[in-house]
């Protein structure tokens, strides 16, 4: 028989934890146009890994996650959720993890899930993973096509692009990670630089813009 | 049960089940010299087996990796000349932007921390992305190589073999390919036999290896014959290439025309030399470290404005570095293309 301690344990309570992208009030859909400060924009892929998921009270974690990271893919409904399970007694104030993936974790060899290099956020003619990827088209770029893409990464400082994100949050059954796009492509002039595919200052630059336009949907 | 018939059943049982393991699938011990630093490969993350190095032998030789299933890993690395190309200067180029570069010799894999020229990748497990997915080498996609191999009729049962699963996925791959080269150990040369006083230096590679220690050793640092660093060794930057080394990485001034320290094991057999294989004799590199040098601020305070070498400094060194060539090495029936 199992001791009670161990039955107490078991009651758990979940947490869904969902990852959302916006263009003005609209939740995107790839490859759809958004007419945008005179621009007509369209993402056509967005992917991204979180990292490092904690969940903290006062200060101190109360929960985990040992999955080395999920990639969030918007054409991918089911990887835009991560479900955890956390005791039911637990309390919390703050979520945290990496946008990215860490500097330990990018030397670690060939790994599998969803760093798998074949998910196509890995560089193979230099080691690393891309941590966000953003492409699609605008109208305010010059070029024929019209393209931007930006695949940003890096772990090697000055590169290193793997960016914290720390939310207070109460203890809600329901936490929504929002990428607000009009905030982020503010901080872009698609015309001068639509493409960033490589480890860079420019890069980490773009990693911050990133992460200060993600914010908890209330 | 008492606790202690508990154990000696668990014993009893382990060691029934380490007798139906095959022999193919036991954990292998990696051999080196003891006198060697240990190596600094994971050998934890992917323990070697006889089965997973054959595997990854029969990848490393089959051109199935490339699209047009022309090119191997061994058209750029050939066991015979220490696992390098020999008659051209460049292989093809690496990466966006990168420029073209001299095929490197793969030797004592396992004791890289930095793999490429340039040290663009950082694992030796994820190495064999870059040639398999570059345009200029082998211009496949690691997802159609996967593929590729899954149609096989021969590779699902062999990675079922060596992993325990006819699903192949790129992990496998790749440690199998790694297994493989981590077996690429060159410990045999007259060097090693003198170092275990199985031999003797002739006086004149007696006299070069003195020299050796004292002018070259800083960087092709013994046993090894490398640092494993980034060095500037004074070459003059090829206005057609413009490669900027190590830079080109870390986008770090102070990396400016540095490159990966070759190791000089079997350096006999691994010309041309340098990145861009702009010499094609090691008394060509004798005159480059003597005069050649083209000095800027990365350059090694090792080498300064050159390294003074008479006539007689140069052939003496040439001899000693010949006693880097072994044979057993470059002749290892192992490490060849694998004959059914
Ligand atoms: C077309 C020629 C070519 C092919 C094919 C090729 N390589 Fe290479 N290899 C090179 C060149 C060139 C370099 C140096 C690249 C650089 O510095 O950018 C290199 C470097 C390496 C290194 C790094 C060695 C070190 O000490 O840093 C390893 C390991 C390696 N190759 C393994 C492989 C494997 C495994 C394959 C097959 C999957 C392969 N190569 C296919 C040309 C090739
Ligand atoms: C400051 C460090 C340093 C010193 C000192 C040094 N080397 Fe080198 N050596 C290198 C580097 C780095 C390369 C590769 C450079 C490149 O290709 O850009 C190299 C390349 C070579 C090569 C070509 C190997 C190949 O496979 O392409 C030979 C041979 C060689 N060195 C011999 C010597 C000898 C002999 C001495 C002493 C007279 C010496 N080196 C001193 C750093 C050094």
């Amino acid at each position: 028989m199992l001791p009670t301690y161990l039955e107490a344990q078991e009651a758990k309570q979940q947490i869904v934890i969902s990852f959302s992208a916006e263009f003005g009030d609209h939740e995107i859909q790839l490859g759809e146009p958004y007419d945008w400060e005179n621009e007509t924009v369209s993402i056509t892929a967005l992917k991204y890994y979180i990292s490092n998921l904690k969940l903290k009270y006062q200060g101190q974690v109360v929960y985990l996650d040992n999955a080395q990271a999920q990639l969030i893919d918007y054409s991918i409904p089911e990887s835009k959720q991560i479900r955890l399970e956390i005791p039911e007694y637990a309390k919390f104030d703050e979520v945290s993890c990496n946008l990215g993936i860490d500097s330990a974790m990018n030397v670690s060899g060939a790994l599998d899930g969803d760093l798998d290099p074949t998910k196509g956020m890995y560089w193979t003619w230099q080691s690393g993973y891309v941590n966000f990827k953003v492409e699609g088209f605008s109208s305010a770029i010059a070029s024929k096509d019209g393209k931007f893409m930006f695949h940003l990464g890096g772990y090697l400082s000055p590169n290193l692009a793997v960016q914290s994100l720390n939310f207070s949050v109460d203890s809600m059954s329901e936490i929504n990670f929002l990428l607000d796009l009009d905030q982020l492509l503010r901080t872009i002039d698609l015309n001068e630089n639509s493409s960033v595919m490589s480890p860079s200052l420019k890069a980490v630059e773009l990693s911050e813009s990133v992460a200060q336009s993600i914010r908890i949907h209330e | 049960m008492n606790k202690r018939a508990v154990v000696i059943l668990f014993i009893v049982g382990l060691v029934s089940v380490s007798f139906l393991v095959p022999e193919e699938n036991k954990v292998l011990k990696f051999n080196y010299p003891e006198s060697w630093p240990k190596p600094v490969y994971d050998f934890e993350s992917n323990p070697l087996t006889q089965a997973k190095i054959d595997l990854g032998r029969k990848l490393f030789y089959d051109p199935i990796l490339s699209k047009d299933n022309m090119i191997s890993c061994a058209s750029c690395h050939l066991s015979y000349t220490a696992f390098t190309h020999v008659d051209h200067a460049l292989s093809h180029g690496v990466g966006d932007s990168i420029g073209v570069r001299n095929s490197m010799s793969l030797v004592n894999m396992a004791w890289s921390k930095h793999f490429m020229w340039d040290g663009a990748v950082n694992n030796l497990d994820v190495q064999a992305l870059a040639p398999i997915s570059n345009e200029d080498e082998m211009g496949e996609n690691i997802v159609s190589v996967i593929q590729k191999l899954q149609d096989n009729n021969e590779y699902p049962a062999l990675f079922s073999k060596a992993f325990g699963d006819t699903v192949i996925s790129s992990q496998n791959l790749l440690r199998a390919i790694a297994q493989f080269e981590l077996t690429f150990i060159s410990a045999n040369s007259k060097y090693d036999k003198v170092m275990r006083g199985e031999d003797q230096f002739t006086e004149q590679e007696a006299r070069g290896y003195a020299f050796f220690k004292d002018k070259c050793a800083s960087c092709h640092k013994e046993p090894l014959f490398t640092n494993g660093e980034f060095e500037n060794n004074g070459l003059e930057i090829d206005p057609s290439l413009y490669d900027l080394g190590r830079f080109g990485i870390t986008h770090r001034s102070l990396d400016s025309l540095k490159f990966k320290t070759p190791s000089l094991r079997n350096v006999e057999f691994s010309q041309p030399y340098m990145h861009d294989g702009r010499f094609t004799s090691l008394h060509e590199v004798m005159n480059h470290y003597s005069e050649g040098i083209h000095y800027s601020k990365t350059v090694s305070k090792h080498i300064g404005r050159g390294i003074a070498l008479t006539e007689d400094n140069r052939v003496d060194v040439v001899a000693f570095m010949l006693t880097l060539t072994d044979k057993d090495f470059l002749f290892n029936q192992d490490l060849s293309f694998p004959r059914k």
